[in-house]
């Protein structure tokens, strides 16, 4: 029995491009946002506003923190932590990484409110495996899959519309320009 | 198909060692420079980065290793205290609160071997590392409070607005530290590992 190859890369090919379509744009819009790391925080929104409390006296920590979390109407609950990096600094940690830092002689701060992205924290945690563990396996195997897709999609079509018909020249022309690039780092750079 | 999100959920269940917080005391987490820190563990429990740190050693206090930074030099050590900054872009780096007032010790990770992430401010660490020796350089110092266009700030970044004002931006502002460590400090340490606890 003859098989046909084709029909099984089509039929293949399709069912592959169906489970990894969805990581596939995560990636692709986490790949975006990491791009572009040195010009924005692709995983957190950080505010900052000023706060004035009135002056108080850092070196009592207890005394400090009271003064400031009342001040500004926070729940002492929520205060994760304290560190005075200066004799006349006190910061107050609070959840998700927010903090307050205020000058005991003025009385003067800041207030930096750091929420995660939704949606693009989680995608950024999966595309930089920052979960480890099996999702390293499970990330493997997608790229595996995302190779099979790759290549697969080359064999799809037959004749003119093939890879030996006009196929080769997009392929060319993809291979083009990261080559271009690499060439331009290596020797171009001069 | 019951089946397959059976499989995932009991995949995914054992999978994250980093986000399996021990629980902890209200102690643990606000351990203030200069008062007492949590007493020493022996197993090291929390979230773990890395391999995590090694239960045989002493913690070895910050203030020392400052003073005696020729002799911890290149040495592997284990140290603890309240994180009192988390790399905002990349989590690539904790700064540790000393056990002396206004020691901050740097703990530098490759980036994407271990990423804290920026809600680990303020929760107590336990990390192990070696000890680098930071040369002096006036020059490259940066004034305190100032930062290097680094992983602690960024192009565009807001800065703090008038009150009623919101500025909105990307990363860390006034605070801002290089890579090498905070201003004035005498060594970092290269992660190798670490345990984080507290809520």
């Amino acid at each position: 029995m003859k098989v046909d190859w084709f029909r099984w890369n089509r039929t293949l090919h399709r069912d592959a491009g169906y489970l990894v379509c969805v990581l596939t744009a995560l990636y692709a819009v986490s790949g975006i946002a990491v791009n572009h790391v040195a010009d924005w925080n692709p995983n957190y929104s950080i505010r900052h506003r000023t706060v004035d409390v009135g002056p108080f006296d850092p070196a009592n920590l207890d005394a400090a923190e009271a003064h400031i979390v009342g001040r500004l109407g926070l729940d002492r609950a929520d205060v994760r932590g304290r560190h005075r990096p200066s004799p006349d600094e006190l910061r107050v940690f609070l959840p998700e990484g927010s903090e307050i830092r205020v000058t005991g002689s003025t009385g003067h701060g800041t207030w930096k409110e750091v929420r995660p992205r939704t949606g693009l924290f989680e995608a950024n945690l999966l595309h930089l495996n920052r979960l480890k563990g099996a999702w390293t396996w499970i990330a493997d195997a997608f790229s595996v899959l995302l190779l099979y897709v790759s290549i697969g999609g080359l064999f799809m079509l037959r004749g003119k519309n093939g890879l030996l018909g006009r196929g080769k020249y997009l392929v060319a022309a993809g291979l083009l320009v990261p080559a271009a690039f690499i060439a331009w780092h290596y020797w171009g750079r001069s | 198909m019951r089946a397959i999100l059976l499989a995932f959920v009991i995949l995914f269940s054992g999978c994250d060692k980093e986000k399996s917080p021990a629980p902890a005391t209200k102690s643990e987490t606000k351990p203030a420079q200069g008062q007492p820190e949590p007493p020493k563990q022996t197993q090291h429990e929390g979230t773990v980065y890395g391999p995590g740190v090694s239960a045989a050693g002493e913690i070895v206090p910050i203030s020392k290793i400052f003073d005696e930074v020729d002799a911890y030099d290149g040495k592997t050590v284990k140290v603890a205290g309240t994180i009192v900054d988390v790399c905002p872009n990349r989590g690539c780096w904790i700064d540790i609160a000393g056990d002396r007032e206004f020691d901050v010790l740097r703990f530098k990770v490759t980036d994407g071997v271990m990423t804290f992430p920026l809600a680990d401010k303020g929760k107590h660490v336990v990390a192990e590392g070696v000890v680098r020796k930071i040369a002096p350089d006036p020059a490259a110092a940066p004034a305190e409070g100032a930062g290097h266009a680094c992983d602690g700030e960024m192009k565009g970044e807001a800065k703090p607005a008038a009150a009623g004002h919101e500025g909105h931006g990307g990363g860390e502002a006034a605070g801002a530290h290089d890579c090498a460590g905070p201003a004035k400090a005498k060594a970092r340490l290269e992660g190798i590992g670490a345990v984080v606890h507290g809520k």
